[in-house]
């Protein structure tokens, strides 16, 4: 149960309980604004009843001809809203987006190491389409599988015929 | 033709230098263009780039002297102008981009990027009125939409951050004409447009208005878009609501819950409007109920909290699993309690049998276990009990694990956790400890990024010892809280919770580095250094450790100086991508990070800092001093954004932070703040004193008004602040809980003297100042007298110190750290006492200062003073040795 509603800048001052958790980025403001003042519709926040802020998603589209798709930057539940099948909600919420905006599919980007986070989104319809090589930097080094969905639009499924071959991070086009 | 090629040429020739400044390479940059402008001296991009170059290297002097040659000369080369952009962008002079368009426009009027360039100047200074004619100017240059929408936004923005009355009265009548004119001309375009629309109408409460168009064309079609459409569902009810058209509300929102149960807003309003619809039928002898079955079609109207509850239960079978509808039952029973507190009680009962293995129940039913009557609360909590008897030593699953933190959970929030004894909290401490351990094999295999469910135990064990703690000041309740905590941290090392609610023991027991160290996973950065830095800032500067506070405070000052630009640049974003409903979200963003009392309160603690811990002599002070940036404050309008919710709590209303309790905090903090930064400033005009002026009242006369003006600033500021901040003291309500702020550091600074202390220094250079000029009759001893004396109470403070218990130790060191910033503060208002006495020009090093013929009467009384500030240090450093030895 929940209150689905646009992510607002007065979100950025009660959003710890979800971004304490140490898979998800505490991105400098400037990231999230960028995510405010071009895709607002795709940065959604989840209310439980009694005022917390319970998750959130924040994507945005891009890409040209048959690439045009939507893009999952972040999704995150606090711990306490997990296993309520929010993540589902609000991913559902970002590809009826997508569908609308008449994407051919939707992808994410995961730590290979997120085994939870990955059968999570193998639940919600994704597929490993590739993976990325050193995808992630900094502390943890890591690769990251690149997930997709395909959307209505794209009735023959070729947006997610997973490629065999591993990619570099400087060959990826998004 | 010779034009272009010439033109080509230079492009050619700018190239390597634009390289070489992508590649961050300026010194080659500032060659190349150096190279570039022997050929042609006047060349006016590659000279903008050279200013670039060198403000790069830090040149910024050299820099500005050719960017500004370049300004005077108008330029409209799209090189120079960009170049020029820049770098009065990274000079922090976006003022001076203005005058860039301004000339350039004016040179080419109708040149749309250079108009838009002059619009995007005064966003970054915020000049709404110029932006709405410029946009304007825009719009006839070319009519495209979104130029007249920027004109429309900025005169909204008007509206909504200037004065109210003139707001409704003038600039959003002017806007909403504005962009009626283009619905008549049937020219409306984007979604955006009729979302700026439909806020003008509802800035001026013009619901019925906001409605129409809503239900109209326009409305329509944003409904139909992939962005809007629930955000246009959604209106519609509110609008509907504020019109209080009940049956309106219930059958929208009824049709929507038909759809998605699990919607709590909708539900709310669901709920009111059933509930306004019986109340209003009630007194007009009402309509006639439907008889049979519950009908579940669309667009039925429910009138009644009867209907409204078998609707719940339709739901509830049509959805399993899901907690809206069942909620929904409690929320309507909560706002038509009279007389079903019974009833309530069963649901709450049955909301936990169904959802109690999750997590999330607790904080669900919290609203409605409040309104249990105290008189019925043991009742319900045997009843609980005897549903889910508490025999079964080890729990089977994690649903169990979390029903069981439920239940312990709502027993402590009804109060059954207040005035036990030590006995009782031995006792159920080990309770749950043994249940923490034993549901240890049903969580093993969780990774440690996850948050282990049975890590609640821990929580609720912890909140007890604390008490306890508090209350016998028995140092084993800490040590086991400290270690319980630890281990679990060991299992779960990614739970927040238990890393907060530790730093709260260690923070009370006056272990700051501690604190640090366990703060250190939770990687406080970015928005977090705003609302969730106060968590480790207090414990580390009241227990003095200064390098890492002083870290810290320099991250922060680094936040609050970037992030209301970095808004800005967004703010750009916003407008250029047409998004124009986020712009009044983010200039709010801007405003309330501008705004937040960390800003003056981090600034003026790092100075002070860098002043009594880091400066290494006393000309690092002096320059310290020189730098310090003590721009006038806005007191009216700070905000606190701390976050105060995220730390866990199963509180009682008895030991739940009210938002008074906060209110009252924050006055504190302010205090604070007010009597730090004045205390700062007279610390830097003092320097400033030392370090420059004249000896007896001699030099700059200028100088010399402006420190006594700003030094009786700061007298007033100080004894004010001193006398407010002691009745507040009075009415603070402090509630020593891990989930409750800091006590104010408030209290260690007026209880210690600290203030009086530095109020008389201030008094007393301004005395000798004004003797110096004969503008006040003569300076005597007497006048060191009042400061002698706290000299002496401070000293005699150092003496009282015995084998201090834990629960004070923080205090203890706080107003230790006090006492040694207040002897550092006394030196440096006696360095610059004695600049002003002395005669003779100039300090120098090794040279005895001799005082001047109208102050030679003082020097008793100055040696007094000297030698009792040394004894002071003396005594400090003796009782922080002995400190640390019983630690």
């Amino acid at each position: 149960m929940t209150t689905l509603r646009p992510f607002t800048c007065d979100d950025l001052f009660r959003f710890n309980g979800i971004n304490l958790d140490p898979l998800t980025e505490n991105f400098g403001l400037g990231f999230y604004l960028q995510y405010l003042a071009r895709w607002p519709e795709y940065f959604m926040v989840a209310e439980s009843p009694s005022g917390d802020l319970m998750g959130y998603v924040m994507g945005k589209c891009e890409g040209v001809g048959e690439n045009w798709h939507g893009h999952v930057t972040a999704v995150s539940v606090g711990p306490d809203y997990r296993r309520l099948g929010l993540a589902k909600r609000l991913m559902d919420g970002l590809e009826v987006t997508s569908d609308k905006k008449r994407c051919f599919f939707v992808d994410l980007f995961v730590r290979v190491s997120n085994k939870l986070a990955i059968s999570i989104y193998e639940k919600l319809g994704y597929i490993i389409y590739r993976t990325v090589l050193d995808y992630y930097s900094g502390e943890k080094e890591e690769d990251a599988y690149d997930m997709r969905k395909a959307l209505s639009r794209d009735r023959l499924f070729k947006s997610v015929v997973p490629l065999t071959e591993p990619v570099r991070i400087d060959e990826l086009e998004f | 033709m010779a034009r272009s090629q010439n033109d080509t040429i230079s492009e050619r020739r700018l190239r390597p230098i634009y390289d070489w400044l992508d590649n961050g390479n300026n010194k080659k940059a500032l060659q190349e263009a150096e190279k570039v402008l022997k050929k042609q001296p006047n060349f006016q991009c590659c000279r903008a780039l050279k200013g670039l170059a060198l403000l790069r290297l830090g040149k910024e002097d050299e820099a500005l002297k050719i960017l500004d040659g370049i300004l005077t000369e108008c330029p409209v080369d799209e090189g120079a102008l960009n170049a020029m952009t820049l770098s009065y962008r990274e000079l922090k002079m976006p003022e001076k981009i203005c005058t860039l368009y301004e000339n350039a426009t004016k040179h080419e009027p109708e040149n749309e990027e250079f108009l838009s360039h002059l619009f995007m100047s005064y966003v970054r200074l915020g000049n709404l009125k110029k932006q709405q004619t410029t946009a304007m100017s825009l719009y006839k240059v070319k009519m495209k939409n979104p130029y007249y929408f920027w004109s429309v936004m900025s005169i909204v923005l008007q509206a909504v951050e200037g004065d109210e009355k003139l707001g409704q009265a003038v600039t959003l009548p002017l806007a909403q004409k504005m962009v009626e004119k283009m619905e008549k001309e049937g020219k409306m375009e984007q979604e955006q447009e009729t979302i700026i629309y439909l806020l003008i109408l509802e800035l001026r409460n013009n619901w019925k208005g906001a409605l129409d168009l809503l239900n109209g064309p326009l409305g329509k079609k944003l409904e139909n878009s992939a962005s809007y459409h629930l955000i246009c569902l959604n209106k519609r009810i509110e609008l509907e609501g504020k019109l209080e058209n009940w049956s309106e509300v219930a059958r929208l929102s009824r049709n929507m819950l038909l759809q998605q149960p699990d919607s709590w807003d909708i539900i709310n309003n669901y709920i009111q409007a059933v509930i306004k619809l019986q109340e209003a039928d009630s007194t007009n002898g009402g309509e006639a109920k439907e008889e049979g079955p519950y009908s579940m079609k669309l667009n039925k109207v429910d009138r009644s909290v009867e209907e409204a509850e078998s609707l719940m239960t339709c739901l509830s079978a049509g959805f399993p699993g899901l907690r809206g509808p069942f909620l929904a039952k409690l929320e309507i029973c909560y706002r038509t309690l009279e007389g079903r507190s019974s009833l309530l009680q069963d649901l709450i009962m049955e909301y936990i049998d169904l959802f109690g293995g999750k997590p999330v129940c607790f904080s669900d039913i919290k609203k409605y276990l409040k309104v249990i009557p105290v008189e019925e609360r043991n009742n319900f909590i045997l009843r609980l009990r005897s549903r889910y008897p508490d025999t079964t030593s080890v729990p089977s699953n994690t649903a169990q694990i979390y029903r069981e933190i439920c239940l312990s959970g709502i027993e402590r929030f009804l109060g059954q956790h207040l005035n036990l004894s030590t006995e009782r909290v031995d006792s159920m401490v080990s309770g749950l400890c043994d249940r923490y351990v034993a549901s240890q094999p049903l969580v093993q295999h969780i990774v440690t990024t996850e948050l282990r469910p049975s890590d609640g135990y821990l929580i609720l064990a912890g909140q007890l010892l604390w008490e306890r703690w508090i209350a016998t000041k028995e140092k084993r309740f800490f040590l086991q809280a400290c270690s319980m905590l630890q281990i679990g941290l060991i299992g779960s090392p990614s739970n927040w919770q238990l890393m907060l609610l530790l730093v709260r023991f260690l923070g009370r027991a006056g272990a700051g580095q501690l604190c640090d160290s366990v703060c250190g996973p939770l990687d406080i950065k970015n928005m977090m250094l705003d609302t969730l830095s106060w968590v480790l800032t207090r414990p580390l500067a009241a227990t003095g450790y200064v390098d890492k506070l002083h870290r810290i405070y320099c991250q922060m000052t680094r936040f609050y100086l970037h992030s209301p630009k970095e808004t800005t640049e967004h703010i750009i974003q916003a407008y250029k991508h047409g998004n124009l409903s986020q712009i009044c979200d983010m200039s709010k963003l801007k405003r309330r990070l501008q705004t937040t009392y960390l800003v003056p309160n981090v600034y003026t603690e790092k100075i002070l800092i860098d002043l009594n811990f880091l400066a290494k002599s006393l000309d690092e002070m002096i320059e310290d001093a020189e730098f310090a940036n003590l721009k006038p404050i806005d007191w009216k309008s700070l905000a606190d954004n701390r976050d105060f919710r995220t730390i866990q709590s199963f509180e009682p209303e008895e030991t739940s932070v009210p938002d008074e309790m906060i209110a009252t905090n924050f006055q504190l903090e302010q205090a604070f703040v007010r009597v730090r930064r004045a205390t700062l400033s007279a610390l830097v005009t003092c320097l400033k004193l030392g370090g420059h002026t004249e000896p007896s009242g001699g030099g700059d006369k200028g100088a010399r008004e402006q420190a006594l003006k700003d030094l009786k600033e700061s007298e007033e500021a100080l004894s004010t602040w001193l006398d407010k901040s002691k009745s507040l003291l009075g009415e603070e309500k402090v509630l020593d809980m891990p989930q409750a702020p800091y006590r104010s550091e408030m209290n260690s600074l007026v209880d210690g003297e600290h203030l009086a202390g530095v109020l008389h220094c201030v008094k007393l250079v301004q005395t000798i100042m004004l003797t110096a000029t004969q503008e006040k009759p003569g300076v005597s001893g007497a006048d060191f007298e009042p400061l002698m004396k706290v000299l002496d109470n401070l000293k005699a403070a150092t003496a009282t110190t015995t084998s201090p218990d834990w629960t004070v130790v923080c205090d203890l060191l706080e107003s230790n750290k006090h006492a040694v910033e207040s002897f550092s503060f006394f030196t440096i208002f006696t360095f610059s006492i004695l600049s002003l006495l002395r005669t003779g020009k100039g300090m120098k090093k090794g040279k005895k200062a001799v005082l001047g013929a109208k102050f030679s009467h003082l020097e008793p009384a100055y040696k007094d003073l000297t030698a009792n500030i040394q004894d002071l240090g003396a005594a400090l450093h003796q009782q922080l040795q002995a400190i640390y030895k019983t630690l």
